[in-house]
């Protein structure tokens, strides 16, 4: 099967200066100090590689390189070293807030957000319009973003996105702020992206629903990858990580 | 369709050289021209939504700093201009406004830059977008604006000559500079400021320096022979030349100046979107 994503022996560190110079005293004062960084190795030897029309969800906890890594493919970062092969065209949704602006109406995002995703201009009408219905935001077209609710947000993202018809979609913690019925219509316009061979992957710590959408799981913890497979025998191992490193908290603190 | 996103993909992963290829910077306006022409728009559009007089700004604006001057330096300072007909006071006031005009555009632009990518984070680690077209939306931006301008000057030119220019036509010849001028330092000066923020505060200065040095508000001919190579040395002194020459005095532009500014400041263009390009894949790791 054609690979669409594929990934391999990715590094990725980001310097964090530990100190942050506010006045002007303090940043003259610095000139003649060494500055400290804290190095952080978000990813170590990184290889994923994921097929066409795969649904794969990306789990770990905090910090563990899962969203670091979807920048990476999304092609927002760029790794320090390893290589990063994508074929087709990729649209990503990265947590809530998106390239909108409070400012303008919920139409007017949209169809900003909509001609940076290069909705075509024959069409540019028609998706808005099918973006705001599909985020049952009809209502509301004409309301300025910054009045919506954080669901509300999300959901116009997730409609946007899907209106881009791309290959490839990149979806970070979208589903946890829906409602259920949001949710549902999630869940039927999956189905539909998979009819169509499209490629997802989502990052997610709503376990459930990774294990009800995804077909492959694959687990990160501290910037590599533990293991890849079937939903519920990676959901149960991540879980069992999980329990382990409370345990051994546990024990410390005694 | 995915076209300009392609374009952006493309452009994350290029060498220095790659990029000092002019065909770069010409294949990226031509891939983004759509979403270029949006942007201005929204752009244009967000800075007056919400204001009761909206775009009606964009009018009173100059028409505010036109009477400013009038004031300052066709009443108080009296001053006088060599060039001009009649030099009545309305005559000092046009020809200092067709000159800051000219420079409104740069110095407009410019003093945007080192925010240009700061103030959008979203738009560098949560969409994949073409950071560089962000200094020509800008630009159409600040072109509306001189447009503007330029119609307020023609019509008062009119009111009070009772002519149009005939050189009227050649006024796009030295808005190539201005604009080729004006990119390249949005683009040092964006890709600059995401890693030092203290070109905000500096370029303030700057652009104001520059007004004064810029010959505005007193012809070139005025200033000390010795110096003037100096002042020629800032390319705008021959676009606001210029823009005079063109918009009031019905001649045509000082061709051997004109022809050496527009060829430096398009390698400046050049220069400027290269170094912006080449920075851009460490703004995400700062922002």
């Amino acid at each position: 099967m054609a690979k669409v994503i594929e990934m391999r022996d990715i590094y990725k560190s980001f310097q964090i200066p530990h100190e942050v110079h506010t006045t002007l005293v303090e940043r003259v004062l610095s000139i003649f100090r060494p500055v400290s960084y804290e190095r952080l190795e978000a990813l170590r030897g990184v290889s994923v590689s994921i097929d066409e029309g795969e649904f794969v969800g990306l789990i770990g906890r905090n910090g563990s390189g899962k969203s670091t890594l979807l920048k990476l493919m999304a092609g927002l970062l760029v790794p320090d070293s390893g290589t990063c092969r994508i074929r087709g065209t990729m649209c990503e949704l990265l947590e809530l807030g998106l390239g909108f602006n409070p400012e303008l109406t919920v139409r007017e995002n949209v169809a900003l957000y909509g001609s940076i995703l290069g909705y075509p201009k024959s069409e540019l009408a028609k998706r808005i319009e099918g973006a705001i219905d599909f985020a049952d935001l009809d209502r509301f077209k004409d309301v300025k973003l910054k009045s919506l609710s954080t669901g509300m947000h999300v959901r116009l993202g997730f409609a946007t996105a899907l209106q881009a018809d791309s290959d490839i979609l990149l979806l970070d913690e979208i589903l946890a702020v829906g409602d259920s019925e949001f949710q549902g219509r999630c869940l039927e316009s999956f189905e539909e992206q998979k009819r169509l061979r499209k490629t997802i992957v989502l990052v997610s710590h709503d376990l459930s629903q990774v294990e009800k959408f995804c077909d492959r799981v694959i687990l990160f913890d501290k910037g590599q990858v533990v293991d890849s497979g079937p939903p519920a025998m990676i959901i149960s191992e991540y879980r069992d990580l999980v329990s382990e490193s409370m345990r051994s908290k546990a024990a410390a603190a005694d | 369709m995915q076209a300009s996103r392609a374009a952006a993909k493309r452009s994350a992963q290029q060498t220095i050289r790659d990029l000092l290829n002019p065909q770069r910077l010409v294949s990226s306006i031509a891939d983004n021209r759509e979403l270029i022409w949006q942007l201005g728009r929204r752009e244009i559009k967000e800075r007056y939504a919400g204001s009761v007089l909206g775009v009606g700004w964009a009018l009173l604006t100059p028409l505010a700093t036109l009477g400013v001057y009038t004031l300052v330096f066709g009443v108080i300072f009296q001053a006088r201009w060599a060039q001009a007909e009649t030099n009545s006071i309305a005559d000092v006031a046009i020809i200092l406004f067709a000159g800051m005009l000219a420079y409104n555009v740069f110095g407009e632009t410019v003093s945007q830059a080192p925010s240009l990518i700061t103030s959008r984070p979203n738009y560098v680690k949560k969409v994949v977008f073409p950071l560089e077209i962000l200094a020509l939306t800008t630009l159409l931006g600040s072109l509306f604006h001189s447009l503007m301008a330029v119609g307020i000057l023609i019509l008062l030119n009119l009111a009070t000559t009772g002519d149009i220019s005939d050189t009227l036509w050649l006024l796009p010849l030295p808005y190539v500079p201005l604009l080729a001028m004006t990119a390249g330092t949005t683009w040092f000066l964006a890709a600059f400021g995401v890693f030092y923020r203290d070109l905000g505060n500096l370029i303030g200065i700057v652009v104001q320096l520059l007004f004064f040095l810029t010959p505005i508000l007193y012809p070139l001919s005025a200033v000390p022979e010795s110096l003037q190579p100096f002042v020629r040395l800032n390319p705008l002194t021959s676009v606001v030349e210029d823009f005079r020459r063109i918009l009031l005095w019905n001649l045509t532009p000082d061709w051997p100046w004109l022809a050496l500014s527009t060829v430096l400041s398009l390698v400046f263009a050049f220069m400027g979107y290269a170094c912006f390009m080449s920075l851009r894949r460490a703004f995400a790791d700062v922002l």
